[in-house]
Parts: structure tokens; sequence; C-alpha cells
């Protein structure tokens, strides 16, 4: 083979480098700049265009829950100290430290659904049916006064006035739930006070499922506390937040419960 | 298609229709850019320029005779490239082509390719831009004499001459090289 028919050979190979999307995409960019900007002398000329429509039409009409979601996304978070805020209907939740609470404002009028990290107390107006998402389970109520806390261990829940549902469970004034990994249960919440109240220096604590009780110390001494026993253990009282040992011997021992540390922190063991 | 070629002979004074237009384009596009392509060696230009010809011969759709348009489109398309290139001065390298895939990709044979690409696109550089165009639309795009002098406006006297002008440089710097 010569030099000239490989040349020849090899040139029957060569193609321009335009791909086909290119080539549509020139096609779209002409007929968008020609005969699609005077649609009303070649409208009827320009039927075969009608499927653009269609499809543009289309993802418009996909893109709207996207949009509205977007748009509608609304965080509150409780940056400092617990806050209040005020939900579009007029419902309110007071948000403990550090707890977020995400709803979709435009949405609200048709859908009550939030979705709480932490802890919230809330006092909802009656209406249609107002839900607190958790990654334990969902809260739905219709107008009431209620408790979430939730952390990756346990969900509490405890109702203050009308009813709440907790899973497939209903909730009357004073009742409590705690739904962990190993049970549920539940129980009348003699005290009318709010799950925890923390003041300067102390934390108190009346009648509390332990587990909340567990989860303020690991917060104030930033520590990790494990508890590994079973059974419902309420506490009362009051922890000095000077000492973490000392707290921690305050809360253990009216349970007879035993304290064991390991590499990952400490563990509460069961009597 | 049908459609378009008889009401190009048909109805010569008529207007171009939009629904002409598109098959105009569908028809023409790709050759038209593929033209510019061989004769600027710019893939980008070449495709924009090749749209703002079509454009323009929608602008123009009154003032034009519908049997001629094909090589009205080229005209318009020659005419702009032209004006581009009086402002930016381009070296022709023809460097940017996707290969057809064949069935004897050794390492060798992709080597010994690379090698010969080079050398090639170095003549092909050499070939005045009239005569690689001709050259280049008969080779990979396969038209025909008559297709291509009818596209540009030339005598198939003339499309036969540059094509052998390209040939007779191809022969003597192939040679000249090895």
């Amino acid at each position: 083979m010569n030099e000239l028919e490989k040349a020849e050979k090899r040139l029957r190979q060569y193609r321009p480098p335009y791909s086909d999307l290119a080539l549509a995409k020139a096609k779209n960019s002409v007929m968008g700049r020609t005969i699609h900007e005077n649609t009303t002398n070649n409208f009827s000329e320009g039927r075969s265009y009608a499927r653009y429509y269609a499809a543009a039409s289309l993802i418009f009409l996909l893109a709207i829950p996207f949009v509205i979601h977007v748009i509608g996304k609304t965080n509150l978070t409780a940056v400092e100290d617990s806050t209040d805020f005020t939900l579009p209907d007029g419902s309110e939740v007071l948000l403990a430290h550090g707890s977020t609470l995400t709803y979709n404002s435009v949405l609200w009028s048709f859908d009550r659904t939030t979705v709480l990290e932490g802890e919230g107390f809330f006092k909802v107006k009656s209406g249609h049916s107002f839900t607190v998402e958790t990654d334990r389970g969902n809260v739905t109520v219709l107008g009431t006064q209620f408790s979430v806390w939730e952390n990756s261990d346990a969900l509490v829940v405890q109702c203050q006035e009308g009813s709440v549902r907790v899973a497939d469970q209903v909730l009357s004034e004073n009742d409590y739930l705690v739904v962990s990994p190993e049970s549920t249960t539940s129980g009348k919440w003699e005290n009318r006070e709010r799950l925890i109240s923390k003041e300067e220096g102390q934390l108190n604590f009346d009648n509390v499922p332990i587990q909340i009780v567990i989860e303020s110390l690991e917060e104030k001494f930033d520590k990790d506390i494990r508890f590994v026993a079973r059974g419902t253990f309420r506490f009362s009282g009051s922890l000095d937040n000077s000492d973490f040992n000392t707290s921690l011997q305050i809360l253990t021992k009216p349970f007879g419960l035993k304290i064991a540390t390991d590499n990952d922190g400490v563990v509460i063991l069961e009597p | 298609m049908a459609f378009f070629k008889k009401s190009e002979s048909e109805s010569k004074k008529e207007v171009l229709t939009a629904r002409e237009f598109e098959e105009v384009f569908d028809l023409y596009y790709q050759q038209v850019r593929n033209f510019l392509y061989y004769k600027t060696s710019r893939a980008e230009l070449s495709e924009d320029v090749a749209q703002d010809a079509f454009v323009k011969l929608w602008e123009t759709r009154e003032k034009i005779d519908k049997s001629s348009l094909k090589a009205y489109v080229f005209t318009i398309a020659n005419n702009l490239m032209i004006n581009k290139l009086k402002r930016d001065q381009l070296k022709y390298k023809f460097l940017n082509y996707i290969e057809e895939r064949t069935d004897q990709e050794t390492p060798q044979y992709l080597i010994e390719m690379q090698e010969f690409d080079e050398k090639l696109q170095t003549v092909l550089a050499k070939i005045p831009d009239g005569a690689r165009e001709v050259f280049l639309m008969n080779r990979i795009d396969g038209l025909k004499y008559r297709e291509i002098a009818e596209m540009l406006g030339l005598s198939m006297k003339a499309v036969e001459k540059r094509m052998s002008r390209a040939l007779a440089i191809l022969r003597t710097e192939l040679d000249r090289k090895v």
C-alpha cells in the first residue's frame, strides 16, 4: 500500500468532531431563533413542535413539588436557650436548646407535618391532624399540648392536654410513653411540669425518664453515656453539675444501677 | 423530505414555510457545518456560523428563490465565516476529529496510526482552503462532485480541478516525508 492509498483509507475513518447531541442542540437553537419567534404566522406549520411544548410543560409540572419543597422549607432552631416559635396557624412550639424543627410553610394549610430533631413542647391549635415526625416514630394530634423528646436511642412523648397518638397507642392527659429499641413503656405523669427544667448550675428533674436525665448529663459534661439497663426508671431530684461522677452516683444509686467504664465512655448497667 | 423536494420544483415563488425550513435544516445543516469545519478546522466556530447561516436564511426567506436554497445557505455560511476570519486570522490545524472504530486496533496499529495522522494532517493543512474543503466533503462526507458543485455554486469543472489539486499536493507531500 503506498502512502496515498493509506491516506485515503485513513481519511475515510475521519469524522468531524460533532455528536448527535450537538446536532439536536443546534437544531433546537436554530428553531428557537427562527420559526418559534413568530409563532402567529407559522404556528400551524410547526405543529411537530407541539411535543417540545408538551415536554417542557411536563418538566415544569414535575418541577412544581420540588420548587414548593425548596421554597416552603422552613427550619426553626433554638440556638442558645429554649425558644418559643409560632407556626403559621398560631400553634406554638417551645424548642429546647439545640433542637430543630422543620416544616413547609407553603403547604402548611393542607399539611401540618413537622420534623423534630431534639426536644420540643407543642401547643397545637385545633384543626386537621398535626404530625411530628422523628426517627423513632411519628406523633399525631388534633389539638393539644404535648412534649416530644427524641435522640438516637429513644423517643419520649408526654401528653399534657387532649390526646396524642404515638405509633398505635393513644395517650390521654398526663400520659407519657417511652419508645426505645428494647421496650415500649407507658404510664401516668403525675406532675404537670415540663419534661425538663434546667436552672443555672443545677439540673432539676421531676419524675423524668432516666434516658432524658442521661442525655442532659451528656450534654452538660460532654461525655458519652450508654444506658443498657432494661426497664423504665424515673428520676426526681437535683444534680449538681460541678462534678460528673457525683451526679452519676446520685442518679444511679437509688435504682441500684451499676456504673462501668470502657473505651467509648461510661456504661450504666442493670443491677 | 419528499414534501420539500416537490415544493421546491412546483412552487418557486412561494415563501419558505416553517415546515420547509425545518426540512432544509435537517437536509443540509450537517453538510454546511462540516464544510465550514473542513475550511477552518475550528469545531465550535463552525457550529456557530452554520447556525447563524440558517437563521439568516430564515430572516431573508422572502427575498430568495426556493429552487436555489442549497447554494444560498452555503453562500451565506461561507460569507459569514470569511467575515469572522478577517477579524481573527486563523492558522489551519486539522487536529479535531473522531475516528470511526475499526476492528484492527492493536497497540501497534494505534501507534502507527497516530504517527500517520500527524503527518496526514500536516499535509492537509498545506492544501489551499478551496481545494481542501471540496476534497474532504467528497472523501469524508461522501458527497458527489455534482452535489458539491451545486452546494458551493461552482461548475463541475471547478470541483474536478480542486480535487485533482488536492490529490496532487497529498501525493507529493506524503512521499516527500517518508
